[in-house]
């Protein structure tokens, strides 16, 4: 019986070892989590999507595209705060966003955020579409984007 | 006088001083407020400038209260996130709403016109309304509201950009600055609880 027990705890430790190294495979392993865009109305050309994106790899990678039939164009942007309070608007340098492994970077209002070039539909909450993204290392990932209030 | 009348009578008293003293402490406490609160009340600018149905004064709106915001509509970001969220205070205030205005001035006259103004601030709640005017009525109204707002180049997609303050202006019912709040996103971003909280402190007691 005392065996069979340690035997059992070799065993799971050994199970725990390969998990962990299963768990964080070579090469970029991206993950996109709560892609969402904001509602606004068709008088407002462009609209603003936001998700999540982790890194789960070891390797780091980054975004370098994406693209929809929702907009004519999707450029990266942030937004900033500028010296004395006011809010700048500028394109992310190199047009690429950076992904680290182990991190995941937010793009939320008032931060990174994708710019939705001339939307082609209405940002209605509710509505959904497809968005492709692209890395420089991992294969593209097409996700459904909700559009919220 | 039975003794349990006496009692009774004791309870009593101290029934009412608790609900007195709860009555002094809800109308004297401090409320933390999360705007900036303007100690000695100026008369807000009055402007006049141009909406969908008319030529529109500050003045038009005296016996409301009126929040006022800089942005325009080309703006995906902070303008949008800005007007939802002002939306969401007008849903917190309750009956309250109806005597508050929400008003968007634009940063961009050149592409902003009354109509595009009114379809864009009506799109977030449908008492919201948006105001354009001459470059020149522009720079004159975000001078005296201390707006910060500077034109520049964005990408060949985006057309020129705009950066501008992102702060909301309250003026009270008798055309006075009240409170200056900061925006509603980023680091130090208040939530539109903690706005619509400020407004009824202040629209209960003034």
């Amino acid at each position: 019986m005392f065996r069979s027990a340690r035997l059992m705890v070799l065993m799971l430790l050994f199970a725990l070892g390969l998990a962990a190294c299963t768990a964080a495979p070579k090469g970029p392993k991206i993950e996109v989590q709560d892609p969402w865009a904001r509602s606004s109305p068709m008088a407002a050309e462009m609209g603003a999507i936001y998700m999540k994106l982790a890194n789960k790899g070891s390797e780091a990678d980054a975004l370098i595209g994406a693209s929809t039939e929702a907009c004519k164009m999707v450029e990266f942007h942030e937004t900033y705060q500028k010296e004395g309070g006011a809010m700048g608007m500028r394109p992310v340098e190199g047009g690429r966003i950076p992904l680290p492994p182990g991190e995941t970077v937010e793009l939320k209002p008032g931060g990174l955020h994708m710019m939705c070039m001339h939307k082609q539909i209405p940002f209605e909450p509710g509505t959904k579409f497809q968005l492709t993204l692209t890395f420089e290392k991992h294969e593209p990932i097409t996700v459904e984007v909700e559009v919220r209030k | 006088m039975t003794k349990k009348r006496s009692n009774l009578l004791w309870l009593l008293g101290l029934v009412v001083l608790l609900a007195l003293a709860g009555w002094t402490a809800w109308r004297f406490w401090p409320h933390r407020f999360v705007g900036t609160i303007i100690q000695s009340p100026q008369p807000a600018y009055d402007f006049e400038l141009m909406s969908v149905n008319g030529p529109v004064r500050l003045s038009d709106f005296r016996g409301k209260w009126v929040l006022l915001f800089f942005g325009y509509t080309y703006c995906p970001d902070v303008c949008p996130t800005t007007l939802a969220d002002l939306a969401r205070v007008m849903d917190l205030l309750g009956p309250k709403a109806k005597d508050l205005q929400v008003i968007m001035i634009s940063v961009d006259p050149e592409r902003d016109t009354p109509e595009r103004m009114a379809e864009y601030a009506s799109y977030f709640h449908p008492s919201f309304i948006g105001l354009t005017g001459t470059p020149e009525q522009i720079r004159e109204v975000a001078t005296q509201y201390g707006v910060y707002y500077y034109r520049h180049e964005g990408t060949p997609e985006t057309g020129y950009l705009v950066d501008h303050s992102a702060f909301t202006v309250l003026i009270n019912p008798e055309g006075y600055l009240k409170v200056i709040f900061p925006p509603t996103f980023g680091p130090e971003g208040i939530t539109p609880e903690q706005m619509a909280d400020d407004l009824k402190y202040l629209m209960s007691r003034e």
